[in-house]
């Protein structure tokens, strides 16, 4: 989503896309405003390419994957590494030993020759600031980009990742539309967090590039802390306006 | 409450754990073999020590793994976690 884009509503809101003729795609957070405040700020970041991978980190599938992105997937738990920059850009989440999170860019690779997060897909015109125009990748029913051969409506990343493991015994499957991703920051957001987290939250233990799968306000979430207190919070689409609703409950007083 | 030592995740709350009952109770080898008692002990008869006790939990929340606790059911002391298939330690 762009920073401080004009909510308008939820028909034009920062996270709806107005694609080709009536298409018209919507986030799950896309009509509610962001949030900033001095101590906490809250935005969503709606449709991001979400892969998960299933591996033997110590197999062939692992290390095709590995060369592909340009680092080993992280093994240590709890951990993730990104954004990696030489592939398409993209972060990658331990959830298990042997399962991992691929977050990239919407449709996860730019078109060829076109601009990141732009593209000529569907014809249709971003918001401002472009946060994508109607699946960037295979999912606009185009081509697929470059570098396998996607599932219909699966992300380029997916296919990409896909290619990566090669013949190696893996599973990648696309679930860029499971979650949605709510960006929490500010002095304050670790506490606003620990309102309803039983995970422990001190900087010691919870610092930036580590991730956990646990439970916010009893909704299932992966949890990942980057630097200067900005989180990210991973939470099923149909969960999310219940857990926007209970985050700005809880920042109440930390928004004063 | 539990705090309970995830083999991976580390000493995570009870409430992202799932309880999966008694470990090490083996499938029959031959269940065709047994008889209605025999099939119905394998299926719905358990220990119920006071003290330490071998028990299977899913890190449900999180990393979503099986493993193997030994726990005194008299104080909740958790002696030892171990992942599936390594034998059970001994505890004190
Ligand atoms: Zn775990």
């Amino acid at each position: 989503m762009a920073e401080g884009a004009p909510e308008t509503g939820p028909e034009t809101g920062p996270g709806t896309v107005a694609g080709a003729g009536r298409a018209v795609r919507r986030s799950p957070l896309g009509g509610f405003a962001p949030v900033a405040g001095e101590r906490v700020r809250m935005a969503e970041t709606p449709f991001l390419a979400q892969v998960d991978v299933r591996a033997d980190p110590l197999g062939e599938a692992a290390a095709g994957l590995a060369a592909a992105l340009g680092t080993p997937l992280p093994v240590r738990p709890g951990t993730y590494t990104g954004p990696v920059t030489g592939y398409p850009p993209c972060s990658v989440f331990w959830l298990g030993p042997d399962k991992w999170l691929v977050v990239g860019a919407e449709g996860g690779t730019p078109q060829e020759g076109g601009p990141p997060g732009g593209g000529a897909a569907a014809g249709g015109s971003g918001p401002p600031g472009g946060s994508g125009t109607l699946g960037g990748g295979a999912a606009a029913g185009g081509s697929g980009p470059s570098g396998g051969s996607g599932a219909p409506g699966e992300s380029g990343l997916a296919a990409r990742l896909r290619a990566a493991a090669g013949d190696g015994h893996a599973a990648v499957t696309d679930v860029s539309a499971q979650r949605t991703v709510i960006r929490l920051a500010g002095p304050a957001a670790r506490d606003v967090l620990a309102h309803g987290c039983p995970l422990d939250l001190h900087p010691r233990v919870f610092g930036p590039g580590t991730c956990a799968r646990s439970t916010l306000a009893r909704a299932d979430v992966l949890l990942a802390a980057g630097e200067d207190e900005e989180f990210q919070i991973f939470v099923r689409s149909s969960f999310a306006a219940y857990l926007w609703a209970w985050l700005l409950d809880a920042a109440t007083e930390y928004l004063r | 409450m539990l705090l309970i030592p995830c083999p991976w995740c580390g000493p995570r709350d009870e409430t992202e754990f799932h309880y999966g009952g008694q470990a090490h109770v083996a499938y029959p080898a031959d269940p065709g073999a047994l008889t209605d008692e025999e099939w119905a002990r394998y299926l719905f008869f358990r220990d119920n020590p006071e003290g330490a006790f071998a028990e299977r939990w899913s890190h449900a929340a999180g990393c979503r793994r099986w493993f193997n606790a030994v726990r005194d059911t008299a104080t909740n002391r958790i002696h030892a976690v171990y992942r599936p298939g390594e034998p059970r330690p001994v505890t004190g």
